[in-house]
């Protein structure tokens, strides 16, 4: 399964194009308040509309209000009873699941693997995507420096992941946060071995002031790295 | 009796013979970028670099040589012929990228031979349609000697390794061609979760615990056995983080804390003339199991390639044996295109 990032977060100038397969985990990172969770939400309310969304939600940033918001937006105006019907069908293709530390998360994800491996081979409503906002809080509390289960951890949540992604034909987005670097320039959280697991990552920023954003890439499978676009929400 | 002395001193091939068969049947391999140094089958070698230095595309570009035929039907491709095994540890295998990439190599060989024979635009256009089901079939038959399987941690790679010989006889009676390369991507991928599954001890006695070593040391044997059997080069990738004063990007503190962590299963390289400018992290059964090491990095340069292109500029440098050469090198939709 294919899809445009780029389709879906409408009113963007769109200087390439950006695939997200059904297979590929895909993490992005940014400073605080640089869209990522917007773009999250946008995505979330696009592939909603025909197929199921697993939110995991670490920062109760998730937010209804501003998918109905997304959704409102684009449907043509009718009544206001088929518009109702139309949201509730949508919203309920939608799951949230509030995820406060690591094992919780496991916990969910396991409960996933065997839902799908019971959906599997049946037709109707697939789950097509996967959002995980933000896997730096869940990981960052066990990342100390002398013990070594807290990157297993972290490698162990992210093999979970890419599983699920390449055998129920997923597409596994993650948040991640930046750290102050050396120099005063920021680097993404989690550190290095994070950086062996995503297959691609995005870098997002925002234009202090206004409300266009920044995404460059980081890494891509068949993708040069520091392509960037911008777009506006 | 002396008629069976006699029969042993008798030889079965001059030592020249044997040379001129040995050099057919296990060619040496110039692969670029690694052209400097010829390997052979039974080579173990390990490609050693930071995330995102190119080492998935150095690997990807061995096998389709690999794959990719001699001669086919008039054209040259300048391939082995043979088949290629990928274990994929990392999961991050883009197979859309590599089907791009060997169909780019595929056209480009053909467009090459067909400007050779000398023909006008509108001709060489009028033979790559003509060329175009030959080009398809050809690609099946390459995909088709292109093995792959991944595995999500190290029992399942164990597993994989103990099975391979079966899984190689097979194809080699299904296909009728040896298996000459096996690649594996990121040799290092369960590093933390084998170090962090040390912990938990097994209960019962008799079995090995799930150390770090032990586990190295089963995979090493593993490969070892298949080797006698198929003989291959094994080519192996390895995530690791470059010191200080090689990436900008990196807290100071993570290098210190690193050397400063007592790792017994890793070994100290303390000799003045080798000093490795990143730290390794793979226990000594397999970093005695290795017999060429290559460190890859990007640069921060770009080279600016017409309007939209902008292919980053790698650097390789070979560890052992050790050169004092650096080769430049960019990663195109060809594949590998070495700089300097």
């Amino acid at each position: 399964m294919e899809w445009n990032c780029w389709k879906m977060l409408k009113g963007i100038n769109m200087s390439f194009l950006l695939e997200f397969k059904g297979l590929i985990c895909c993490s992005e990172m940014g400073p605080s308040s640089s869209g990522k969770t917007q773009v999250c939400l946008r995505t979330a309310s696009n592939v909603a509309r025909n197929h199921m969304v697993l939110y995991l939600d670490t920062g109760n940033s998730f937010s209804p209000q501003r998918i109905a918001y997304f959704l409102g937006k684009t449907i043509s105006p009718s009544s206001a009873q088929a518009k109702n019907q139309f949201l509730q069908k949508v919203m309920s293709n939608i799951s949230c699941h509030s995820v406060f530390d690591i094992f919780a998360m496991f916990d969910v994800l396991h409960q996933l693997e065997s839902y799908l491996r019971c959906q599997d081979g049946r037709g109707g409503c697939q789950m097509r995507l996967l959002i995980v906002d933000s896997i730096s809080s869940l990981i960052s509390p066990v990342l100390g420096s002398s013990s070594t289960l807290g990157r297993a951890l972290m490698t162990s949540a992210g093999y979970l992941l890419k599983k699920l992604a390449h055998q129920h034909n997923l597409a596994v987005l993650i948040i991640n946060h930046t750290v102050g670097g050396e120099g005063g320039s920021s680097k993404p959280a989690l550190g290095d071995s994070w950086k062996c697991i995503p297959h691609s990552r995005l870098f997002l920023s925002c234009d202090r002031g206004s409300n266009t954003y920044n995404v460059s890439i980081l890494r891509h499978p068949s993708m040069a790295s520091g392509k960037a676009a911008r777009f506006v929400i | 009796m002396g008629s069976h002395a006699k029969a042993w001193l008798v030889e079965d091939e001059s030592a020249r013979e044997m040379l001129d068969r040995v050099l057919t049947e296990r060619p040496f391999l110039l692969l670029p970028p690694l052209h400097r140094v010829p390997l052979r089958v039974g080579n173990v070698v390990e490609l050693v670099g930071p995330s995102s230095s190119s080492k998935t595309h150095i690997l990807i570009q061995a096998a389709i040589t690999c794959i990719l035929p001699k001669l086919w039907k008039g054209v040259s491709y300048g391939g082995l012929g043979h088949s290629a095994m990928f274990i994929d540890l990392d999961c991050r295998f883009d197979v859309l990228r590599f089907s791009e990439l060997l169909n780019h190599r595929i056209m480009e060989a053909a467009n090459g031979s067909s400007s050779k024979v000398g023909c006008h635009q509108k001709d060489s256009e009028a033979q790559f349609e003509r060329m175009k089901p030959y080009n398809e079939e050809l690609f099946a038959l390459c995909m088709k000697r292109f093995l792959y399987i991944r595995c999500y941690d190290s029992s399942e790679f164990l597993a994989t390794l103990k099975t391979l010989h079966y899984r190689l006889q097979k194809e080699r009676e299904v296909h009728g061609v040896n298996v000459h390369l096996l690649l594996i991507d990121s040799i290092g991928a369960f590093h933390w979760v084998d170090r962090g599954s040390s912990s938990f001890p097994l209960e019962c006695d008799n079995r090995k615990s799930w150390h770090l070593q032990n586990v190295s040391e089963a995979v090493v044997q593993e490969i070892r056995r298949l080797l006698l059997v198929h003989p291959m080069l094994v080519m192996a990738t390895k995530a690791v983080v470059l010191g200080n004063k090689y990436s900008t990007n990196e807290l100071t503190w993570n290098y210190r804390k690193w050397s400063a962590v007592d790792n017994p299963y890793s070994r100290n390289i303390t000799s003045s003339d080798q000093q490795l400018p990143y730290r390794e992290y793979m226990p000594a059964a397999w970093q005695s199991f290795v017999t060429h090491r290559i460190l890859v990095r990007a640069t921060d340069d770009d080279l600016v390639n017409g309007e939209h292109q902008n292919n980053s500029i790698y650097l390789l440098k070979w560890l052992l044996p050790p050169l004092n050469s650096l080769d430049k090198f960019t990663v195109r939709d060809t594949g590998v295109f070495i700089l300097s």
